[in-house]
């Protein structure tokens, strides 16, 4: 019955979206490349690694140890194919697998007075489209050829503190990010002909800054000492002017994040554990127009990790689901299923993880992410 | 007797003088008449009995020359013929005299002499309007500036129809409007000019011309509302503008000027290229050019007036570059 519910539930979110499934600031599986990224982006923000700084800063707060961690992922690319008019097109896009790209770095270290510091540099979201269509009505011409290739990408650059309190069950924290938002667009489009009527014949790029505050929470109740609530978020980011990306794509959305993961102790085998999660984010405050336009959106996540540990090593495994409801007019819902283990050997100071997303509609996602952390 | 004999004596030289004087005109050119290139000497007599050789000697300011030719009288002694008077366009203008004599073996006939003047010149057409193969409409105001000193008399017709006002004699500078609004329906039109100086030299003119009165429909192919447009891009235009006849719009009557959306002047698109594209349809490309300082929204403005002065209603579509 479960499995059914299940599948039935994937089919409805799984609808395929007639534009772009890609979003500016947003990366597929929600997740840079941690190991909330294999268990759906379901632990954004009731993790505790270098991708709370900007997930969740509260979650440094535990982090008693400084430590390093790199990620790279597959960022996302897709190919959209236009038909009928291009004022008011319909689109159909298939995903494809893009660059292997630095998605995350972070180090945080605990400060001497209590409290953590982390900085880390995030992707955030990437859109690289290739859209095409022939035979397609623009302007009076309904038997145009047109190809544009759109690409955005937003990094976020954040430094934060994160301080837990004695008991170790609750944290808060807070940081400063900096968001770099690199747009082009390369559009051309033409009646064939000879000579061909030249219609659009453009190529721009853009790079553009703005500031945004984060700032979360943690706690672990007493009455659920395996249960971790998070919520955290991220103001609404304005970019600075620019004549080319303002008119396109003015602010990055602000985000709310609520989250809750729970452990169960001797799960399926003695010392072995498992970590469900569900993740919900709301997006809001953004503005852009035309192929940016961005509106308020939901995102889901919800997955779980099964942890084998044995005397010398942990081996997590995961399961997730991600939803990424549209974000905009041009933009389509994105699902996810994920998947993803690690190899976190004991006593020894780094860990290493590989997650996959699968997206719905093509593509892939797939990242490493490497986690050094200094021993006292 | 002696009167008789007397009387016989005149009798006799009576009628010999009779008998050996004959008569002899020159029926054109006339005396005073005027002169072109070809021209022809009449002349006719009478009391004739063997052939008559008559010469015309044409006497101008810088020479002269002869022309002749024998004629042979008739049953009743009477004769006629011609002598060829032509001018090459070369020889000098003015006052001439023509001496016609006729001579007969045994006979006797008066000379004539003529004062002509003789004018080789068409008249020259120094300008006109309108234009040859024009477009007009409306009252076309016609003018022709003739270089003649002898002018004669002229006429204008259009459709080979007379209009108002359209002949007059010695005027060189000529100037007639005619009202095209009467036409039932457009087409070509010839505008015919005829002026002639005092030698009988024509000029013949012909103004062919179209009357157009209906406007040119102009159309933005390209951009539209809803073109994706990107900020800071460039902007190809392209609208295509038809009429009614072959030719009757012409590149210089369309302008695309880019206006804030209260109307205010920005800048003007350049033009690409101009080509005829089928069926009197023509398409006219050209680039808006980026520039700093543009609005966030603006207007592409078309305006074409064709060659006949109808203007087209004008087009315009608003762009949001990045919407």
């Amino acid at each position: 019955m479960m499995k059914r519910i299940l599948f039935i539930s994937l089919g409805v979110l799984g609808t395929a979206g007639s534009a772009i499934a890609q979003i500016p600031d947003l990366l597929n599986t929600i997740d840079a490349g941690s190991r909330s990224m294999g268990a759906g982006g379901a632990f954004g923000v009731t993790s505790s690694d270098s991708m709370s700084i900007l997930n969740n800063p509260a979650g440094i707060g535990f982090l008693t140890n400084r430590t390093y961690s790199l990620a790279f992922r597959t960022m996302p690319r897709s190919n959209t194919t236009i038909t009928g008019s291009l004022s008011n097109p319909t689109f159909v896009t298939e995903g494809a697998g893009g660059k292997n790209q630095l998605g995350h770095f972070g180090t945080t270290m605990p400060l001497k007075n209590g409290g953590t510091f982390g900085f880390s540099y995030q992707v955030g979201g990437v859109l690289d489209d290739f859209r095409q269509g022939t035979n397609i009505t623009i302007g009076s011409f309904n038997n145009a050829t047109y190809q544009e290739i759109i690409r955005a990408k937003t990094d976020f650059y954040t430094f934060a503190i994160g301080k837990a309190n004695g008991d170790g069950n609750k944290s808060i924290g807070y940081g400063l990010t900096f968001a770099n938002l690199n747009l082009s667009d390369k559009q051309n489009a033409f009646v064939p002909g000879n000579p061909p009527t030249q219609l659009i014949d453009s190529d721009d790029a853009a790079s553009t800054w703005g500031v945004g505050l984060v700032a979360g929470f943690q706690t672990i109740p007493s009455s659920h000492p395996n249960t971790t609530f998070g919520g955290s978020i991220r103001t609404p980011i304005k970019l600075n002017n620019n004549n080319f990306s303002t008119p396109l794509y003015s602010t990055i959305p602000g985000q709310v994040s609520l989250g809750m993961a729970s452990r169960q102790d001797n799960f399926r085998g003695k010392d072995n554990f498992l970590v469900t999660g569900v993740q919900g984010s709301y997006y809001f405050g953004g503005s852009g127009t035309g192929i940016f336009d961005r509106s308020n959106q939901i995102v889901f996540g919800a997955g779980a990790e099964f942890n084998l540990v044995r005397d010398d090593f942990t081996i997590p495994i995961r399961l997730g689901f991600s939803h990424i409801a549209a974000g905009g007019t041009q933009f389509a819902d994105r699902n996810t299923l994920t998947f993803g283990f690690g190899i976190h050997p004991n006593n020894t100071p780094w860990s290493l993880d590989v997650n996959y997303g699968s997206p719905r509609g093509g593509g892939k996602d797939f990242a490493v992410l490497l986690n050094y952390r200094f021993q006292k | 007797m002696k009167c008789i004999r007397i009387g016989l004596i005149l009798a006799a030289v009576c009628t010999a003088v009779s008998a050996f004087a004959g008569t002899f005109n020159v029926t054109s050119p006339t005396n005073g008449k005027w002169l072109g290139t070809t021209n022809t000497l009449n002349f006719n007599g009478s009391g004739a009995t063997v052939q008559v050789t008559v010469v015309a000697v044409i006497t101008s300011p810088g020479g002269s020359t002869t022309v002749s030719t024998n004629v042979n009288p008739d049953f009743n002694g009477n004769f006629s013929g011609t002598l060829p008077l032509n001018f090459s366009v070369s020889v000098a203008q003015g006052d001439y005299t023509i001496a016609v004599t006729a001579t007969e073996p045994g006979n006797t006939y008066s000379p004539v002499n003529l004062n002509v003047k003789v004018d080789t010149k068409t008249p020259k057409l120094l300008q006109f309007s309108p234009a040859q193969n024009s477009f007009s409409k409306g009252i076309i105001p016609i003018s022709f500036k003739i270089l003649e000193d002898n002018m004669k008399d002229w006429r204008i017709t259009v459709g080979g129809a007379d209009i108002p006002n359209n002949t007059g004699t010695t005027e060189t500078t000529l100037n007639v409007n005619y009202d095209s609004s009467t036409l039932e329906t457009d087409g070509s039109q010839n505008v015919s000019l005829s002026a002639k100086d005092q030698a009988d030299n024509t000029l013949a003119f012909i103004i062919p011309l179209t009357i157009d009165r209906k406007p040119p429909n102009s159309v933005i192919q390209f951009p539209q509302a809803g073109s994706p447009i990107r900020p800071r891009s460039d902007i190809n235009v392209i609208i295509d503008i038809a009429d009614q006849f072959i030719a009757s719009i012409d590149v210089t009557g369309i302008d695309v000027v880019i206006q804030k959306t209260d109307g205010a002047f920005i800048t003007r698109a350049s033009r690409i290229s101009w080509k005829d594209i089928n069926n009197n349809m023509w398409r006219w490309s050209g680039r808006i050019r980026y520039r700093s300082g543009f609005p966030s929204t603006y207007k592409v403005v078309v305006s074409a007036i064709d060659k006949a002065g109808n203007v087209a209603v004008r087009q315009e579509v608003t762009i949001r570059p990045g919407a």
